[in-house]
């Protein structure tokens, strides 16, 4: 059996948690820059039709208009909550995958004589108590029914179990075809074509071959599973990852190299970071850049020209911040054009090795600068993030991101602590 | 005297004992993703507990009759000792000084209980 559980607004209630004054307010989240909305409460969403994704500058008058709460994303907060989330569920089960930072898949031997709507609910309650988060619990036989139940549940009472494949299939019934997991609008269309309007319509399809068609090998087997099939099994240790990318869009264009670098600079040492906590090392360094340009409908040709990048394999494998900022730096002189505007720029690392590599004939590792390297991790790991860092990003790590709305490290800072009077 | 050395002085002796140090986490935080940490601001819960006192509270542990909790009032975090009052089942929610106040149970929200208080010598 699989449990599926979800944190409703999940920012925005990490939020709520330290603030007692925000119990009866509405909460949004901004993405990093404060570009956009990236979670909001669900009056937020269905009174005042504020969307996920929307930019902020049009809905900041609105939200100060209805007394909502506007808060930077403060991922520190977010992540120790998640990770509290998952321990949580661990207890109901040896089997957790931890599928986003807001929702988990449960797996337990489908004991016939459990009442799971009520099981469900003592997780809910259990979760809501103890992280003051509404999660919705969908429980059923495969990991793509318990999507839907999850979507059930999120309307309805919070958990959703169906005890019998009739009430299931009347449910089904009325539930359009894009609730299911993986089918988005343009699938959906096409779907239309066909006959397949509701969920039910698509379960009950018979001709395999056709859904293999219209929407390949993974539909069919979602299409599987909502017959009681499995074939998604509980993926509880992640597959590493093969790239590493870090990229920002600018809040102002930006013209000159030596700034560029800063950003560049930055980037690779975020990105390096992350590659030595997987204790990985990479062998491609890719950079890119895109154009500022002041036309609002470009054909796809010119987003092509407007999008540079150079790439190098490189012959020792490295993690290393400071060679991997020469790398890049070289690579970014050799793409930049002086009268050129840019309004976003990334690194991608790839090539991602975690073995013990075969060392060079040629080259060798700088063992000085691995060194400084372990020594700034180990400072920066004690004493806060980005305490030291290389001189290549001076200026730039100061103002990384626009966060004016940003919570204190509750969880995270003995200096943020809650306070209680 | 490096460890290796010590060890080695010791015939092997600390491989026979492989101990862990004490640990105040270890003692009080029974249950990591329940635990959460406040500063204590003001003198309502003194002597008990001092202005600037880190408090230790745990969201798993049930808050009962005379248990010290954080309490979320009037937009605020709160704490103070909760007694309950036995002829008509309110909460009395006491301050050691200062104003004390009464609270229905259906308005009492709580956040957890205080497991610890840890103070700093200053002098």
């Amino acid at each position: 059996m699989f449990i599926l559980v979800d944190a409703n607004s999940f920012f925005c209630h990490c939020e709520k948690l330290f603030r007692p004054d925000l119990a009866n307010r509405e909460v949004v989240v901004l993405s990093n820059n404060d570009g956009c909305v990236v979670s909001a409460t669900r009056k937020v969403k269905q009174e005042l039709g504020i969307k996920t994704g929307q930019p902020f500058f049009e809905i900041k008058e609105q939200c100060r208009k209805n007394n909502v709460a506007t808060f930077s994303s403060n991922f520190s907060l977010y992540t120790k909550i998640s990770k509290r989330m998952s321990d949580i569920l661990k207890r109901y089960s040896n089997h957790v995958e931890v599928y986003s930072i807001d929702e988990s898949f449960i797996m337990l031997p489908n004991y016939t004589n459990l009442d799971w709507k009520e099981f469900g609910k003592e997780i809910k309650d259990e979760v809501e108590r103890i992280l003051g988060m509404p999660v919705s619990v969908g429980i059923a036989k495969t990991k793509a029914l318990s999507k839907i139940c999850n979507h059930i549940a999120k309307k309805g009472s919070g958990v959703c179990y169906f005890s019998s494949d009739e009430e299931m299939d009347n449910l089904f019934s009325n539930l359009s075809v894009k609730e299911i997991w993986g089918i988005g609008k343009a699938s959906a269309n096409k779907l239309r074509m066909y006959g397949i309007k509701t969920v039910l319509d698509f379960k009950n399809y018979k001709n395999q071959n056709n859904i293999k068609k219209i929407i390949t090998k993974v539909g069919l087997q979602v299409h599987q599973e909502l017959n009681g099939e499995i074939c998604f099994s509980l993926n509880e240790n992640p597959k590493a990852r093969k790239s590493i990318m870090c990229s920002r869009t600018f809040s102002k264009a930006v013209y000159d190299l030596k700034d560029l670098e800063r950003k560049v600079a930055s980037f690779i040492t975020n990105a390096a970071l992350k590659l030595r906590n997987e204790k990985g090392k990479t062998s491609c360094i890719e950079i890119f850049l895109i154009k500022k340009t002041y036309q609002n409908d470009l054909e796809p040709t010119d987003r092509i020209s407007n999008f540079v990048s150079k790439k190098i394999k490189v012959e020792l494998a490295t993690n290393n911040t400071f060679s991997l900022i020469r790398i890049s730096l070289a690579l970014l002189k050799e793409i930049f054009e002086n009268a050129s505007s840019y309004k976003k720029a990334g690194v991608i690392l790839s090539n991602i090795s975690h073995e013990t590599l075969q060392l060079s004939l040629f080259e060798q590792e700088n063992e000085k600068e691995k060194k400084i390297t372990n020594v700034v991790d180990q400072i920066n790991a004690r004493l806060g993030r980005d305490l030291v860092y290389s001189a290549a990003c001076l200026g730039e790590k100061e103002e990384f991101y626009k966060q004016d709305y940003c919570s204190p490290r509750y969880l995270t800072s003995w200096d943020d602590l809650p306070v209680a009077g | 005297m490096s460890d290796t050395q010590e060890t080695r002085t010791l015939f092997g002796t600390y491989e026979d004992h492989p101990f862990d140090d004490l640990s105040l986490d270890n003692l009080l935080i029974t249950n990591p993703s329940s635990s959460f940490y406040f500063k204590a601001s003001g003198e309502a819960m003194s002597p008990y507990i001092m202005d600037g006192d880190l408090l230790l509270i745990d969201r798993s542990i049930l808050v009962t009759d005379n248990s010290i909790a954080i309490i979320q009032w009037e937009g605020e975090f709160l704490c103070r000792q909760l007694c309950k009052n036995q002829s008509d089942g309110t909460w009395i929610i006491k301050a050691l000084k200062g104003k004390s106040f009464k609270c229905s149970d259906s308005n009492l929200v709580t956040f957890g209980k205080v497991k610890a208080v840890v103070r700093q010598c200053l002098f």
